[in-house]
């Protein structure tokens, strides 16, 4: 065997032990990603979960809520009919209704509030949604090309992750804030149905 | 709740407990004031150290050193030896040299019988001072938990409990305030003393409502009174009628009646605003606590202070009920002119003056002649339905004025004729048909409306007699009033329409429609 050859042999083993450690080292990669891309969806999935109950929890409330708050309108018709009354400066002078309506008010501003934190929370779950399904896809990319980039993924999911965490840790509305409708307009919407 | 906590929890030992047994201990020579870690006999004094126990802890505590044996008292190396029956006969435990013991014991050869009865002292001793201490824990357990015994109330024993709050009668909803406001309190509580309280203030409101229509009662009593006066006397002339004393009070008594009428106005105005505050507060409350988990920014505080306010402030107490007495008397010349008119309406029969003598007797209690009474004024009505009797025979009656009618049916008993009655006004019998007695007559009846016998079905009595009845509309409800268990008797020919609508329902297919 001359010299050469045994040069060549010594430089294709030493490229066959350089090739197996960059593929090693890619693939221990690829395992740490597919292995944070798991974590990250069930995750997702969890806090997907505490969202839901957050929905149904807020729903619940609505409905109840809502049917008090029809309870209150039906004595207001009662009343209206049994006083024959046309104008809301009529409608006050009637203890039942002016109660009604205040309580119609303190009710309505609440179930609105409520609303709108099913919605952040239903937008809340669409956003986890869309970041389940990219992280999904990364995951096949990853398994098909052995690579694949997660961080900007990762950013973003921590990002909001972080965010309805923080939400969902807080009471689902603010009974203190103003209301936004008048009695008056209330009044308004009880005589128009 | 934290209310319901207390009350499950087990009350706090009583101090008197603890110092009456610390007291005790002393009394008995046992320090209890030592350190909190040391037995009884580790704090007994120094002097007292031939107690047993005490002994032999500390012949066990010391090392094994033979001549540290020779400091041992006496007694103690008695006891060790009786205390160590395992050893081999003639060795001491941590004593090295076997004879050194035998010969200690043999030094207090003279000692055991005055050791043992010492130490049958001290056990006595202790087990009396151990009853004693008993005997008082238990004495004061008694005194605080079973007062009743020591001739004490009951509940001396500071209770957490809520004061009666479940079982206050309305009545008792007019009480201080003080103990709503009781801190403490439940929501759950508190509002319910907010719907004792609107109970109370509706039973007042009904009690006050009855005042007043009793007055208007008197007031249409005298009217008709006054009516018939004019009527029979032909005087309309308020200043020719003023000469009759008679006269002159009723009016009189009109003007006052009324205003006391209209005085009442105010006190219901403050229960039907004190009503609504309640309602409303407590509503308010309601939704607050239903979402004060789920919101933030819930005011309870707030509402509480509110609530208490309201408890405290609408409380049904005289000022509060006040009627007003600056109600305006009406003037008795538009009083007469009024009267005047009415008398325009009313129709003397020739019985008149003796149907006034009946009426005066059923008013003073002499119910013989009522079957003989062909009018049916307001003022009899009001003295029939307050007399006693349980059946009453108005046979000579052929009609019933609204009012009197209304007044009748407060009437508490089970019988009633009307069979001079030929034909039942659908006024009249929506006041009939709600009197709560059981049996009704109207035998002269021969045609029934179906407006008047539209009030049948609800009424809650047993018998209906119409003998006569040979034409009705309101078959209806005969059919009705009957499946709801009452016994109607009708002639055959009504029984027989009476079958046939039932069987035409069974069918599904009823003879015509119930009206509405």
């Amino acid at each position: 065997m001359s010299a050469g050859c045994a040069l060549l042999r010594k430089q294709t083993a030493m490229a066959v032990v350089l090739v197996a450690c960059l593929f090693g080292s890619a693939l221990a990669d690829d395992a740490g990603k597919t292995a944070t891309l798991n974590r990250t969806l069930s995750e997702i999935a969890e806090l997907s979960r505490s969202i839901n109950q957050r929905i149904e929890e807020a729903c619940a409330l609505i409905d109840r809520l809502g049917e008090q708050r029809e309870l209150l309108k039906n004595e207001i018709n009662q009343e209206r009919g049994r006083h024959d009354i046309a104008s809301f400066r009529q409608a006050v002078q009637i203890k039942r209704i002016d109660y009604n309506l205040r309580l119609i008010q303190q009710l309505t501003a609440y179930i609105e509030r409520l609303n709108g934190s099913v919605e952040y929370f239903r937008g809340a779950n669409q956003l986890l949604n869309f970041y389940a399904r990219q992280a999904r896809d990364d995951l096949l990319m990853l398994k098909t090309l052995q690579d694949a980039e997660i961080s900007g993924l990762m950013n973003k999911i921590a990002a909001a992750k972080n965010e309805f965490e923080i939400v969902l840790n807080k009471p689902l509305f603010v009974a203190s804030a103003p209301y936004s409708r008048s009695m008056e307009m209330i009044w308004n919407d009880i005589l128009r149905k | 709740m934290s209310e319901n906590v207390n009350i499950t929890t087990d009350p706090p030992e009583p101090e008197g407990f603890q110092s009456l047994g610390a007291d005790d201990m002393k009394d008995m020579g046992l320090d209890s004031s030592g350190p909190p870690s040391g037995s009884i006999v580790a704090q007994a004094p120094a002097d007292d150290q031939p107690m047993a126990e005490a002994s032999a802890d500390e012949v066990r505590d010391l090392p094994a050193d033979p001549g540290g044996a020779s400091e041992m008292p006496v007694e103690e190396a008695t006891v060790v030896t009786e205390d160590t029956p395992n050893h081999p006969e003639g060795e001491t435990p941590g004593l090295k040299g076997p004879g050194l013991a035998l010969k200690e014991i043999d030094a207090t050869a003279t000692q055991p019988a005055k050791g043992r009865a010492l130490k049958r002292r001290r056990v006595v001793q202790v087990i009396c001072a151990l009853v004693l201490v008993l005997a008082l824990a238990g004495s004061v357990w008694v005194y605080f938990h079973r007062p009743h015994l020591f001739g004490l109330p009951h509940g001396i024993w500071p209770s957490t409990a809520e004061p009666e709050s479940s079982e206050l009668s309305p009545d008792s909803a007019s009480r201080s305030a003080a103990s709503v406001t009781a801190s403490g309190m439940s929501w759950e509580s508190r509002l319910q003393k907010v719907d004792i309280l609107r109970q109370a203030l509706r039973a007042k409101r009904a009690e006050i409502v009855r005042l007043r229509q009793s007055y208007q009662y008197g007031v249409l009593e005298l009217e008709e009174e006054i009516a018939r006066f004019i009527k029979r006397t032909g005087v309309d002339g308020l200043a020719q009628a003023l000469k009759e004393r008679q006269v002159e009070f009723n009016l009189d008594s009109i003007q006052r009646r009324q205003a006391y009428a209209d005085g009442l106005d105010k006190p219901l105005r403050w229960i039907d605003a004190a009503g609504e505050e309640l309602l409303y507060l407590q509503r308010r409350a309601l939704y607050d606590l239903q979402v004060r988990q789920a919101a933030s920014g819930v005011d309870m505080d707030a509402h509480l202070r509110e609530i208490d306010a309201a408890l405290r402030n609408d409380q049904p107490s005289t000022e509060n009920l006040a009627v007003n007495t600056a109600s305006a008397l009406q003037p008795l010349e538009a009083m007469w002119k009024r009267l005047v008119e009415q008398s325009r309406l009313v129709v003397l029969t020739g019985a008149e003056s003796r149907n006034q003598d009946i009426v005066d007797e059923i008013c003073s209690g002499n119910m013989g002649r009522v079957p003989e009474l062909s009018v049916l004024t307001l003022r009899s009505a009001r003295c029939l339905a307050e007399s006693p009797a349980m059946e009453l025979f108005l046979n000579r009656l052929t009609e019933m004025p609204a009012a009197a009618a209304q007044k009748l049916v407060e009437w508490p008993g089970n019988w009633v004729c009307l069979n001079g009655f030929t034909r039942l006004a659908p006024e009249t019998a929506q006041h009939l048909f709600a009197w709560p007695g059981d049996w009704i007559s109207l035998n002269g009846i021969g045609e029934l409306t179906a407006d008047a016998a539209r009030y049948l079905p609800a009424w809650s009595g047993r018998k209906l007699e119409l003998m006569s009845l040979r034409k009705t509309n309101g078959i209806e409800y005969l059919v009705q009033w009957e499946a709801s268990g009452g016994k109607l008797f009708v002639p055959a020919g009504i029984r027989q329409e009476i079958a046939a609508w039932r069987q035409s329902i069974r069918a599904g297919t009823p003879l015509r429609k119930v009206g509405p």
